[in-house]
């Protein structure tokens, strides 16, 4: 359980002397668990936009004070710099820069800086108008930013030296820089205690990462263009059950697609009790129906729900939504070029994720370019009792 | 600023770790020629064509070393810039052309081995053009980020290209006889060093060595892993070859235009789940195609702005793109392709080994060495 | 630098709308051949022109509509068509099929007996050799005294097509010593490395009812079918060529046993000695006694054991010896393969001998050498 935490008084703000406010920066502060306020329990009682596992359960809040206080007990370091920024013409907002200063790359807080200071805007009505202002390339599918409401998983990104980003108002904190493999990283994976288990299943989502980009893409591409690369049994059943389907694979394909988008936008925009109910009955009858009446053929209700179990393996709510887009671009170029379509496919999207970067930091890091000594922290989970060594953020020799 | 609102340029700034080159190297060099060179080697050579990779590699080894001390005479200079100070500007001038021309010509060759190889065996009727202007803005994008970009995309691509082909070969284990490699040396000794010096003839790629030069931390550090991506590539080379003519033996892979994938075609594991390992092949072969494309794109858009001095533009980008979609209708059919390629093979050793060697040796007579802490 | 990804993407969305799929083949709209029997044409049309069929080409192609059907029914098509060349009869055929025809999926090849003796094999072999669509691990047989087209017209008992049960009788690992294993690209090996000889596998119809028998061995000499060998003499020939595991029976003085050979090794060893070429053969192997059939004995007593396995080895000698007579002596074609591995290992004398004139007259000493193994679970 949570413990209650006590509102204190808020004291005298104190300054250190030594960190002067600096030539082109926002307000910078060392950050003291005494200054803020705290906040009561039912603010930060946990949301379920995740199940947590293992962990701390406390969440960040609307408050900012209150976030930089969670943050500065966590890490009581005079280190730990809060640079304050204030955005906006019409309704200024505050926004507040943290970092650890001996560990962020100087590179990277200039940087940072230099983009919050260089947003116009009349408000920030959450911390995504600061993303979308922040980011490398807004036209990217890929998020550049973490956001995250957990204040253990901003103190990793702290020690790991990336920047926590707080706006007023919005109980989401951006982590920035992000690299791919950091959203595929979940909290459960860190905490969980056998490290061969935590690769397995680390493993298991790269694996459900690429089945929910390539799965109905493959399908369309197999039994439309290159049915000889499919086993010979399985091709027989394949024809069996596509018998009698009036409409090409995909066509089918697509369709059921925007089904399963549909039936996910129903049960979000529903009360959690009847939204289950209604989006288990009318896919369950949809498909039944489909089946039935022979107008959907079973392969491709199989490929279509492996595609959606699979893209919810994906930690993040950006990249899922990411891969959502990107399985429709997969699923275009193989109906139009078949296996070769689907290869050229992954080739833009990886010549996309390698040229792309976040805060100057590449977005595929470690692995593109390659540095094996980081990996334990991120692409895989190494076997060692302190936090994993990881070398992605820290300035280039 | 490029088209994703990134500044490629910082890219500089930052030096690479000369591991890259491993990476570099094996992904550079493996294209669809992993499989069809084992065949021009087995034409020559016969069951004895094992011999000439191990031989080669040694010889490719030894030339690996001597450009890795090229590169290290003029740390931070690119090929173009050190070329004018060893040969004197009309010499180099003139070598630059010449190797516009190989990069051109070659660029082209690889093109149209993909478009026909695509043809063959996924897109039957597409107007061939598509599918290569699909891959050449792919490579030309590529090409534009510099050779950090193309070496980040090969790492990313490292696993998917060998891994695909581990598995292959673990599969045709089974089938692998090896009475076809005998008897050994039963035709002599020149059949070995005529597929010696064929072999050498397609490691086309190899100029990454000297391109990734100025990018590179310690350049002198780099020749153990330069040689750990020669000699991966070596080893797949012969895995290649134990495949092919382990399984289809000698007569049958002369015989075949694609030995690789028919050898994988007559692979059988009944009860294995995937028992159609094309599929397997198709991956590697897609990759290693492109990556190489990408390279070649690069190496000749670099050229054009080192060797000529134009500016680097979208002219210049285009042209390449124009030369990998147009690759598909410039030659009349694929036997003068292949006979091309072989005309190619030949000349590719003076490109990729004498001439860098010829310049290093040039560049110790006249004592000429880079400015910076050389 | 939106403007710039929006113009590639225009420029991709541009490119494919005109474009559409040219080469998109739905999965039900294509009619997947599985296999393919040869025949030669007894009475053709047309005779002496261009168009005289040389081919009598049956097609098994797999029915759609009935694979989810009942079962022990077959699902497939067949279709027969008499053509100059094989092209010709696929072009021929597609007028009849409503669907696009495809070879990707085809699995078994089988030779008719009168085909295989009349024409040089390369020539219909070069067809599937060529093919794009055809994967090389296709299954070749030799159909002995019917036409192809008669076993593709048997009822398949287990399958839903002749191929699925011809296939599935390759794959059987175990007691296959009775048949001749050589698929399409290693048969194809055989006849080039040897200059047109090699052994086939052999399928043959049951004399009364409508099944089929794969079984013995279809020999090969001069890129022609010279003649068949029997389910016996294959096994004999086996000991030589294949080295598959067999059931064999022995007798002693009161006892009859069978013996089931597991792990059997064949090492053929040429030698050339004054210029005259001569083979040693060694076969080792172990394996398990299956029946007694007389006086018992107890197996695990050493004599037995050693009495045993001095009956296997004596009778697997013979077997071998018969192999080679009968190759060496009545037929004189060497299909055991002896001659490439004299190649192998002595290419410069091989190439000065003619080798045909000098086999038949070659001697080969057979060695035997095998181990009990077990006696089964009772002693």
């Amino acid at each position: 359980m949570i413990k209650f935490l006590k509102t204190r008084s808020l004291n005298k703000r104190l300054r250190d002397p030594k960190t002067g406010p600096d030539n082109l920066s926002g307000e910078q502060s060392p950050c003291n668990p005494e200054d803020f306020p705290k906040v009561f329990f039912v603010d930060a009682a946990p949301r379920d936009s995740q199940q947590v596992l293992k962990g701390s359960k406390k969440r960040f809040h609307e408050n900012p004070e209150y976030n930089l206080s969670l943050l500065a007990e966590r890490i009581p370091n005079p280190q730990l710099i809060c640079e304050k920024f204030t955005i906006g013409s019409l309704a200024p907002k505050k926004v507040t820069a943290v970092y650890l200063k001996n560990r962020t790359n100087p590179e990277i807080i200039a940087e940072v800086r230099k983009r919050l200071l260089a947003i116009r805007a009349e408000t920030v009505l959450d911390s995504s108008y600061i993303e979308r202002n922040i980011e490398n390339s807004s036209w990217s599918p890929f998020p550049q930013v973490e956001i995250s409401d957990k204040p253990d998983i901003a103190e990793s990104a702290l020690l790991q030296g990336r920047v926590v980003i707080i706006t007023d108002g919005s109980p989401q904190v951006l982590l920035a820089p992000v690299t791919f493999f950091d959203l595929m990283d979940t909290r459960d994976d860190t905490y969980m205690r056998w490290f061969v288990a935590a690769n397995f299943f680390r493993l298991a989502r790269y694996v459900m990462f690429i089945f929910a980009v390539s799965l109905p893409a493959f399908y369309i591409a197999l039994t439309s263009y290159n049915p000889e690369l499919l086993p010979t049994r399985l091709l027989y059943l394949i024809l069996a059950a596509r018998e009698n389907t009036p409409f090409p694979v995909y066509f089918e394909a697509f369709f059921l697609m925007g089904i399963i988008e549909a039936v996910r936008m129903m049960m979000v925009r529903m009360p959690s009790q009847v939204g289950t109910t209604i989006a288990l009955m009318s896919g369950i009858t949809l498909v039944i129906a489909g089946l039935w009446s022979n107008i959907l053929a079973a392969p491709i209700i199989i490929v279509v729900t492996l595609t959606m179990i699979s893209s919810f393996g994906i930690p993040n709510y950006d990249l899922r939504l990411a891969v959502r887009i990107l399985q429709f671009f997969t699923m275009v170029m193989a109906s139009f070029f078949g296996i070769f379509g689907f290869a050229a496919a992954f080739f833009y999207i990886g010549i996309h994720l390698v040229t792309l970067k976040s805060f100057g930091i590449p977005y595929m890091a470690p692995v593109a370019p390659t540095d094996t000594g980081s990996m334990g922290h991120t692409v895989f989970r190494e076997n060692t009792p302190v936090m994993a060594k990881d070398n992605t953020y820290k300035p280039q020799k | 600023m490029n088209a994703f609102g990134d500044n490629s340029g910082d890219d500089s700034k930052h030096k690479l770790d000369p591991r890259v080159l491993t990476a570099g190297l094996i992904v550079g060099i493996i294209e669809f020629e992993l499989f069809s060179l084992v065949d021009g080697i087995i034409r020559i050579a016969k069951q004895d064509a094992w011999i000439c990779i191990i031989l080669g590699s040694l010889i490719i080894s030894a030339a690996a070393y001597l450009l890795i001390r090229l590169a290290a005479r003029f740390p931070g200079e690119s090929p173009f810039q050190y070329g004018k100070k060893i040969w004197g500007k009309p010499i180099a001038f003139l070598l630059g052309i010449l190797y516009l021309l190989y990069w051109g010509g070659f660029l082209a060759l690889i093109s149209q081995d993909a478009s026909m190889a695509n043809r063959a065996f996924f897109l039957k009727s597409t107007p061939p053009g598509i599918p290569m202007l699909i891959l050449g803005i792919a490579a030309v994008w590529l090409a534009a980020y510099g050779l950090t970009a193309i070496i980040r995309f090969f790492q990313l691509n490292l696993l998917f290209l060998i891994l695909p082909l581990i598995l292959v070969f673990l599969m045709a284990i089974r089938n692998i006889d090896l009475h076809n490699f005998q008897p050994v040396l039963a035709n002599g000794v020149m059949p070995v060093i005529k597929g010696t010096l064929y072999y050498l003839g397609a490691m086309q790629g190899f100029e990454i060595i000297l391109f990734l030069g100025p990018f590179l931390k310690n350049v002198r550090a780099a020749v153990k892993p330069a040689l750990a991506g020669i000699y991966t590539i070596i080893v797949l080379s012969l895995v290649q070859l134990l495949t092919v003519v382990g399984i289809m033996g000698t007569e049958n892979v002369e015989a075949a235009i694609w030995p690789g994938i028919s050898a994988i075609s007559v692979i059988q594991l009944p009860g294995f789940p995937v028992e159609r390992f094309e599929l397997f092949l198709t991956v590697p072969w897609i990759i290693g195609v492109f990556t190489t494309i990408c390279l070649y794109t690069y190496f000749l858009v670099s050229g054009i702005t080192g060797i000529l001095g134009i500016k680097k533009g979208r002219g210049i980008s285009y042209f390449a793109a124009a030369i990998i979609t147009l690759a598909a209708y410039m030659f009349p059919s694929y036997a003068a392709v292949l006979q091309i390629r072989s005309y190619y093979n030949a000349v590719t050793p003076v490109f990729l080994y004498l001439l860098p060697i010829a310049a290093l040796l040039t560049a110790f007579l006249r004592k000429k060495r880079g400015g910076r802490n050389g | 630098m939106g403007k710039k990804l929006a113009s590639l993407g225009l420029l991709l969305l541009f490119m494919l709308i005109p474009t559409g799929c040219w080469d998109v083949k739905d999965i039900s709209n294509q009619a997947f051949i599985t296999s393919i029997g040869l025949d030669a044409v007894s009475d053709p049309d047309l005779k002496g022109s261009q168009y005289e069929a040389k081919y009598k080409v049956t097609f098994e192609i797999i029915n759609q509509a009935k694979l989810a059907g009942p079962p022990g029914e077959p699902a497939t098509i067949i279709e027969t068509i008499e053509a100059p060349s094989i092209g010709k009869a696929v072009e021929a055929l597609q007028a009849r099929i409503s669907k696009q025809l495809t070879l990707s999926h085809l699995r078994v090849l089988l030779v008719g007996d009168k085909l295989a003796r009349g024409k040089n094999f390369m020539e219909p072999a070069s067809f599937f050799e060529k093919s794009t669509e055809v994967a090389l691990r296709i299954q070749l047989m030799f159909v002995q005294d019917k036409e192809a087209r008669d076993v593709l017209k048997i009822k398949p008992r287990l399958g839903k097509s002749m191929s699925d049960e011809l296939v599935a009788l390759t794959e059987i690992e175990t007691n296959s010593s009775l048949a001749r294993e050589n698929p399409f690209n290693s048969f194809l090996l055989d006849l080039r490395n040897t200059g047109g000889r090699a052994l086939g596998s052999r399928v043959i119809v049951h004399k009364d009812r409508q099944i089929l028998i794969r079984n013995g061995s279809a020999i090969f000499n001069n890129w022609k079918l010279a003649g068949w060998l029997g389910c016996v003499e294959t096994q004999d020939a086996n000991w030589v060529t294949q080295e598959a595991p067999a059931v064999v029976q022995g007798q002693t003085e009161d006892l009859f046993f069978t013996y089931q050979t597991e792990k059997v090794k064949t090492e053929i060893m040429p030698e050339i000695k004054q210029g005259k070429p001569a083979f040693r053969l060694t076969i080792k192997m172990t394996g398990r006694v299956m029946e007694e059939q007389g006086k018992f004995m107890d197996l695990t007593r050493p004599e037995s054991m050693e009495k045993i396995t001095q009956t296997i080895s004596e009778v697997v000698k013979q077997n071998a010896a018969r192999a080679i007579s009968k190759s060496q002596k009545e037929l004189g074609i060497d299909y055991l393969g002896l001659g490439q591995s004299l190649q192998r290992r002595y290419p410069k004398e091989y190439e000065k001998m003619n080798w045909e004139k000098v086999y038949p007259g070659v001697p080969v000493e057979v060695n035997v050498k095998c181990t009990f193994g077990r006696s089964g679970l009772a002693r």
